[in-house]
């Protein structure tokens, strides 16, 4: 039972989980804003509503993401605010149905599975996702071993 | 109005490609063409054989590989990448980035001074644009199989013009008598 009100309010951090390599870019080895592109067959992307569920949570569930493979590490957690990220003309909602406290980010641009988005959506969608990656504040964990977060305080 | 293009276009030429801005377009830098073609391919096979191993490495991932759900790119994908590749580095650079995307494409991306170029290639179409300061953006959308090389003289053209002034290049490899000072 999940009991977080339904409405994902203005005012609320939500967090996304960033992973290592596949949110960096190649050389310059910083994350960049692939990290926010849509799921497949989607317009959107799993965030963490980080004001109920609290920075423990969140680095738990990044580290849940990301499996025991050698292949992917988490690394910290890219911070949001709902109204800047409604401002860019996305929006937050709230999904329990994965776990209380999920929520995602849609962009209403869907990527097709296996294929490109026509040239002016891609470059529509390659807008926002750079809007998004502008507005949020990334909390590298330096100590991403340890069960809990840290940091300074997201 | 953006015109789309038809996906199937054997003989699609750079009027093909269009500008939805017509108003605002401005005219292309001319494209730099030297006259030791030998030189250039011999650069461009080396960067060819390179775009192409970063391209086969990405069939080596397996589903799920960002943690978000992300599918494998599959063969076919990585046959038209590698097939673009080969007509499109005949005239540009090495992109700035080859990645792999969670829906199961491959993005070429170049990005400089003069602005950005975004190839994205899927199991049966591609999609480009290219954004250029202070200039109109270009679209281009097709059939994954028949990606023009005109793309590679876009991107070198757009982002990688000439300095003002520049010359041609001719470099003279045989018949070179050589004589020393004095002699």
């Amino acid at each position: 039972m999940c009991n977080l009100p339904v409405e994902v309010l203005d005012s609320e951090k939500v967090a996304r989980v960033i992973i290592f390599p596949f949110h960096f870019h190649k050389k310059k080895l910083k994350y960049i804003h692939r990290a926010f592109r849509p799921s497949p067959g989607t317009d959107r992307i799993s965030v963490i509503r980080l004001t109920h569920m609290g920075a423990d949570f969140c680095k738990s569930k990044g580290k849940e993401l990301v499996g025991d493979g050698d292949d992917k590490k988490y690394t910290g957690l890219a911070v949001l605010i709902a109204r800047q990220v409604r401002d860019i003309g996305a929006d937050v909602h709230d999904v329990p149905v994965d776990y209380c406290g999920h929520a995602e980010i849609s962009y209403g641009i869907v990527v097709e599975p296996g294929e490109p988005l026509e040239s002016a959506a891609s470059k529509r969608l390659r807008e926002m996702t750079q809007s998004i990656f502008k507005i949020a504040v990334y909390h590298e964990d330096r100590d991403p071993a340890a069960p809990s977060w840290t940091g300074d305080p997201l | 109005m953006i015109t789309k293009i038809r996906a199937h276009n054997p003989s699609m030429t750079l009027s093909s490609i269009f500008e939805p801005t017509a108003m605002q377009y401005e005219a292309i830098s001319a494209v730099q063409i030297l006259p030791q073609y030998s030189q250039s391919i011999r650069l461009g096979t080396f960067e060819l054989e390179e775009a192409k191993r970063q391209i086969t490495e990405l069939t080596t991932l397996i589903d799920n590989w960002d943690g978000y759900g992300a599918i494998r790119i599959q063969e076919h994908t990585k046959n038209n990448a590698l097939a673009a590749t080969g007509q499109i580095l005949q005239f540009s650079p090495f992109p700035t980035e080859i990645a792999p995307n969670s829906n199961g494409t491959i993005s070429l991306d170049w990005e400089t001074e003069f602005g950005a170029a975004h190839l994205e290639i899927g199991l049966t179409r591609y999609s480009f644009y290219m954004d250029r300061k202070g200039g109109a953006s270009i679209f281009c959308d097709g059939s994954a199989e028949e990606i023009v090389p005109q793309l590679g003289i876009l991107i070198s053209s757009g982002l990688f013009p000439p300095s003002p002034g520049t010359a041609a290049l001719t470099t003279v490899t045989e018949n070179v008598q050589s004589t020393s000072r004095g002699s």
